[in-house]
């Protein structure tokens, strides 16, 4: 247990990467797992949510056809906010829980 | 000290304290809500002399039948991370808006559940009975609203469908 707490703390202590190598890790959940082949995928130098989606657009295309919230390190947000080096976003289809 | 599974990982056998602990603290299961865990909360709750009242709401897998295909089963995911604050959050507004609840508990299904088995708990204590009951059915509501979870129907050919 002590080594798996060890790791942790080598990551969070790592300098965060700025500038160029700017990087946000993205989530992808439910049919967008599908539609992009991938659950998880990191982007480089996008200055916002907008600038991100964007890039996601021209990556998987088909995905404009569907529905989906943002959130931004585990907080849904409709607004096209700035993002910063080590941010998570997700991309979260309509709920079906139940 | 008593010895009891653990719903997240049924072969584990974990101390009654930490079951209890976890139970507060994770909201998700891999795979079906199984009959142990229903009757070890049931159990759980007589311990309670506070609540006059039990609600309980299970929710299960249909078999469904869409386009001539039988679902099968269902296979959940979820966004864990997300899950566990959107829980907190519908636990915050049910004790804000039914005072006389007592406890909350939401367990959902992540993984493959069958047609037949469970795949959402909702278990609440009131000192009163109409409490209990409204705020039964409001969790749930709650919980299809706001909770992050996808589910993927499996069909007897294997086919699937996102819903």
């Amino acid at each position: 247990m002590t080594g798996v707490q060890g790791t942790i703390g080598l990551r969070r202590t790592k300098p965060h990467l700025e500038g160029k190598n700017m990087e946000v890790k993205v989530l992808f959940f439910g049919v967008l797992t599908e539609v992009s082949g991938t659950s998880i995928k990191h982007y480089h130098d996008v200055k916002s949510i907008g600038d991100l989606k964007l890039k996601i657009y021209d990556d998987y295309p088909e995905i404009v056809h569907y529905n989906f919230r943002i959130s931004l390190n585990s907080e849904i947000t409709d607004n096209d906010l700035s993002l910063k080096s080590g941010d998570e976003v997700a991309l979260l289809p309509p709920f079906a829980g139940g | 000290m008593k010895l009891l599974y653990c719903h997240l990982l049924p072969e584990v056998e974990v101390s009654e304290i930490k079951f209890w602990s976890m139970i507060e603290i994770n909201y998700l299961t891999e795979g079906p809500v199984s009959q142990k865990l229903i009757s070890l909360l049931i159990e759980k709750m007589g311990r309670r002399t506070d609540s006059g009242g039990h609600s309980i709401f299970l929710g299960q897998v249909r078999a469904d039948e869409i386009d001539g295909k039988k679902v099968k089963a269902i296979e959940y995911s979820a966004y864990v991370e997300l899950v566990n604050i959107e829980a907190e959050n519908i636990k915050k507004k049910i004790f804000s808006a039914f005072p006389d609840v007592k406890s909350v508990n939401i367990i959902h299904s992540t993984g493959i559940v069958n047609a037949g088995e469970i795949s959402l708990f909702v278990f609440i204590s009131a000192g009163h009975r109409h409490q209990s009951i409204q705020a039964c059915s409001k969790t749930v509501e709650l919980i299809k609203e706001n909770l992050p979870v996808w589910k993927k129907e499996i069909f007897e050919d294997d086919s699937h469908k996102w819903k």
